[in-house]
């Protein structure tokens, strides 16, 4: 019996056949377009992809039916197992999800509820794009001083860090931390700090007297 | 006034008596409830309003401006969105003064003041400005403007002899010489505030800035562009009243003033709020004599590690008002818990994020924000960008601090994994207990909010006017419960979210005092066409579609840079603005609905 196929572009290979953009087809009878879809899943992990066509064919129907594997890279714990679907008209038994990926087409007798599951799944990174595509900025005013203060600290060494400062120091100070409490340095790190760029600036390589 | 209506009675009192009582009204919302009561109440307020701020200059045009008051002595305007000020808005959106400029030149003859915050302003028009209003101008602000140069500063120096205040922050100017400082030392000698911060002059004399201390003896407050500060010994010693210096620059030539040169600078005797750029650990110490002083420190362009703030802050009892960079760290934070009762505001702005370029212990977090609460009860204003944040220290906020009016708070994207989210009750309990919040922003990352966390913000944000959003909700309906709040929300600003066209629209209509929506990072659909949920008369609404911009990186190279779209809403008298660039789309509903 012919019961309606779930097909999911992933890497909308039918809209590049076709040339122009598919109109937008309902799914499990949501307001869904196919485009989002596609367009979210195009943006998996190809990774992820491959793992779940590797389990789905393995474990044929039961897609995510078990805990994840701590080796898999598939789940993340973050993820959540989901529980089913609010969903109106379930059917029971299964139907074909026809997965095509890079050339292969994966056939899967799944419930609907895991064919739900893999539309989730999918949803879920479409927020994660929105964030990773909007990363934060800054003040303009403050982006032209860093950069300033990266020159000036770049100046003071060809190698790019403050090595000058135990060089010109002497005893007193080095790079490699035990700065004297008395002159307020209470951990261990490498000078490269803002005063650095200053100290190179005004003493130059001449002042290698100073204190 | 007394203009034969002063026989006139209303309510058994004469006319006379509201105007002088109207005439102390000086807050804008006073004055909007005053105009609202009675038309002659309408006439007295239309009369005797002195100072204006149009928060977007499209929402009106420059006569109606002069149809209702003719009497005005001060102008706000502001154009570009926010967003402008981190190079998210292209340069030619709009926002031009001309139009404004042209009606103040032919019409406002009591206008004496005018400040132009994120506008487009041409040499043209502050040489009309110059020779309409030159005689009579006392305050000028062109606030992180655009699109002049020095050639345009030259006929205000010339012109305007009787300016106090000449402000020009953070704009960009073109630079064809520095004859316009001159001008201004020789044709003035009134002037109060000079500033030119963040300007990038370098045609700058200090000999002019010398001669403007030696005439205006009612300088108060001086912020330059960067000037060897070792040049401005003179200008130092001369300028006697100073209260205020910001700027010049520390280690510009350093083959003629070492560090120690500077210990031998001396300022005057009133400095209270100072910024020295560049200042390293090495020239702290010239701060020290008069840090008990101080009332206000800029250190965002300072080059000081965490210890350094630790010293420094240390020493100034009786700060009021600091900015700095995260570099400060929470360890900075508790000697300013400890030691700065009185401080009233608090800005701490990113840092540098490159590895090995900054101190690794300069970070901001629940720990540095956990003291502050405790210790400083005296905040208004809080700006911070944090590593870590918890529940408690948010918590403690709305517990300690009840005089908070502006909190903002960014979470960096540095740490990976925060451990106390989602901050859902930290958010609840700081809005109820900051009763006085008029302005709000929570710049956070997915998973820090959840839709009832939103819910929360809609629910106990009953003061805030003004909302910045990042990052927060899971699904719309978490802004739709936001819109069910907020009684008060006049200004709304939402980037890297996850809300849907229809959603926003909906949140746009529910919203009761929603004039001004922007939006970066949302889901859009094919036409947007999803947007016009929202439209309706008065309401315009403007896309700025999602572009691909060349820019050069960190490394000075230039990258591709894709910049989402953005939708822009807000209440408009005037209709559509008809100055669109390409860039921006203006969402002609009535073409859409139809085609």
């Amino acid at each position: 019996m012919l019961r309606s196929a779930v097909e999911l572009d992933f890497f909308q290979m039918e809209k590049e056949s076709a040339g122009k953009p598919q109109p937008p087809k309902k799914l499990f009878d949501r307001r869904r377009s196919l485009r989002d879809i596609q367009s979210v899943i195009s943006k998996m992990n190809p990774e992820i992809l491959k793992s779940v066509i590797a389990t789905g064919s393995v474990e044929n129907g039961n897609l995510l039916a078990s805990k994840p594997k701590t080796d898999e890279p598939f789940l993340s714990p973050a993820l959540p197992l989901l529980s089913a679907p609010a969903f109106g008209n379930c059917v029971s038994g299964t139907t074909p999800l026809t997965i095509f990926y890079k050339g292969t087409i994966s056939v899967f007798d799944v419930s609907r509820n895991k064919a739900e599951n893999i539309l989730k799944l999918a949803e879920e990174n479409v927020s994660k794009t929105v964030d990773s595509d909007l990363p934060l900025t800054r003040r303009k005013s403050l982006e032209r001083f860093l950069q300033k203060r990266k020159e000036r600290l770049t100046m003071a060494s060809p190698y790019g860090n403050c090595l000058p400062d135990y060089a010109f120091w002497g005893e007193k100070k080095s790079p490699y931390g035990n700065w004297p409490s008395d002159y307020a340095f209470s951990s261990e790190k490498k000078s490269l700090y803002g005063n650095c760029p200053t100290d190179y600036a005004f003493l130059g390589l001449k002042n290698s007297s100073r204190h | 006034m007394e203009d034969g209506k002063a026989n006139k009675t209303t309510g058994g009192m004469p006319d006379t008596v509201f105007e002088l009582v109207i005439d102390f009204l000086h807050d804008e919302r006073d004055r909007d409830a005053v105009s609202l009561v009675c038309r002659r109440w309408y006439e007295i307020d239309k009369t005797t309003r002195k100072h204006v701020t149009i928060a977007l200059c499209y929402t009106t045009t420059p006569q109606s401006l002069w149809r209702r008051f003719q009497h005005l002595e001060s102008l706000k305007l502001k154009g570009k969105p926010r967003a402008a000020m981190f190079n998210l808005i292209p340069e030619d959106w709009g926002g031009y003064v001309s139009p404004w400029v042209e009606e103040i030149a032919r019409s406002f003859s009591c206008l004496n003041a005018l400040h132009f915050r994120r506008m487009i302003v041409t040499d043209l028009d502050l040489e009309l400005l110059a020779q309409s209003r030159g005689q009579v101008l006392q305050i000028l602000k062109l606030d992180k403007c655009s699109g002049f140069s020095t050639d345009g500063l030259l006929h205000i120096g010339r012109s305007c002899k009787k300016l106090k205040t000449l402000f020009l922050e953070e704009s960009s100017i073109i630079e064809k010489g520095g004859e316009w400082l001159h001008e201004l030392a020789l044709n003035n000698n009134v002037l109060e505030t000079l500033n030119f911060y963040m300007t990038y002059l370098a045609k700058v004399r200090f000999q002019d800035l010398e001669l403007i201390a030696r005439n205006c003896r009612s300088l108060v407050s001086m912020k330059i562009s960067e000037c060897e500060l070792m040049d401005l010994v003179g200008f130092f010693g001369t300028a006697s009243v100073l209260e205020e210096f910001g700027g010049g620059s520390i280690g510009e030539q350093p083959e003629r003033y070492s560090s120690e040169s500077y210990s031998s600078l001396s300022f005057p005797p009133k400095l209270c709020s100072l910024g020295l750029t560049y200042m390293g650990r090495n020239e702290m110490p010239i701060v020290f004599p008069f840090a008990s002083l101080l009332r206000r420190l800029d250190l965002l362009y300072a080059f000081l590690d965490m210890e350094d703030h630790c010293l420094l802050i240390h020493r100034c009892p009786n700060l009021e008002i600091l900015e700095t960079r995260n570099v400060i760290g929470d360890r900075g934070l508790e000697v300013l818990a400890q030691c700065c009762k009185r401080l009233r505001r608090l800005r701490i702005e990113r840092g540098e994020d490159e590895e090995g370029m900054e101190d690794e212990e300069g970070l901001v977090s629940h720990r540095g924000l956990i003291a502050l609460a405790q210790g400083c009860l005296e905040l208004e204003y809080i700006a911070v960008y944090v590593t870590d944040i918890t529940n408690a220290s948010l918590q403690y906020i709305g517990t300690y601090l009840k005089n908070l009016c502006d909190f903002r708070l960014v979470l960096l994207d540095r740490q990976e994994t925060i451990a106390d989210l989602p901050l859902d009750n930290g958010v609840r309990v700081l809005l109820q207990g900051c009763y006085k919040l008029k302005r709000f922003a929570f710049y956070l990352r997915q998973g820090a909010l959840t839709d009832v966390g939103l819910s929360y913000v809609g629910q106990y944000s009953l003061n805030v006017r003004w909302m910045l959003l990042g990052s927060v909700g899971e699904s719309d309906a978490g802004l739709l419960a936001l819109s069910k709040g907020c009684p008060r929300l006049q200004k709304l600003e939402m980037r890297a979210c996850c809300f849907s066209e229809r959603a926003l629209a909906i949140a746009a209509l529910q919203l009761p005092s929603l004039r001004y929506l922007w939006v970066q990072g949302y889901r859009a659909s094919e036409t947007a066409s999803d947007l016009l949920a929202m439209a309706r008369p008065f309401w315009n609404i403007e896309l700025i579609p999602a572009r691909r911009v060349v820019s050069p990186n960190a490394n000075g190279q230039d990258v591709i840079v894709d910049h989402p779209a953005h939708i822009l809403a807000y209440y408009s008298l005037a209709g559509q603005r008809t100055d669109f660039p390409n860039t921006v789309l203006p969402l002609d509903a009535v073409a859409l609905l139809n085609a």
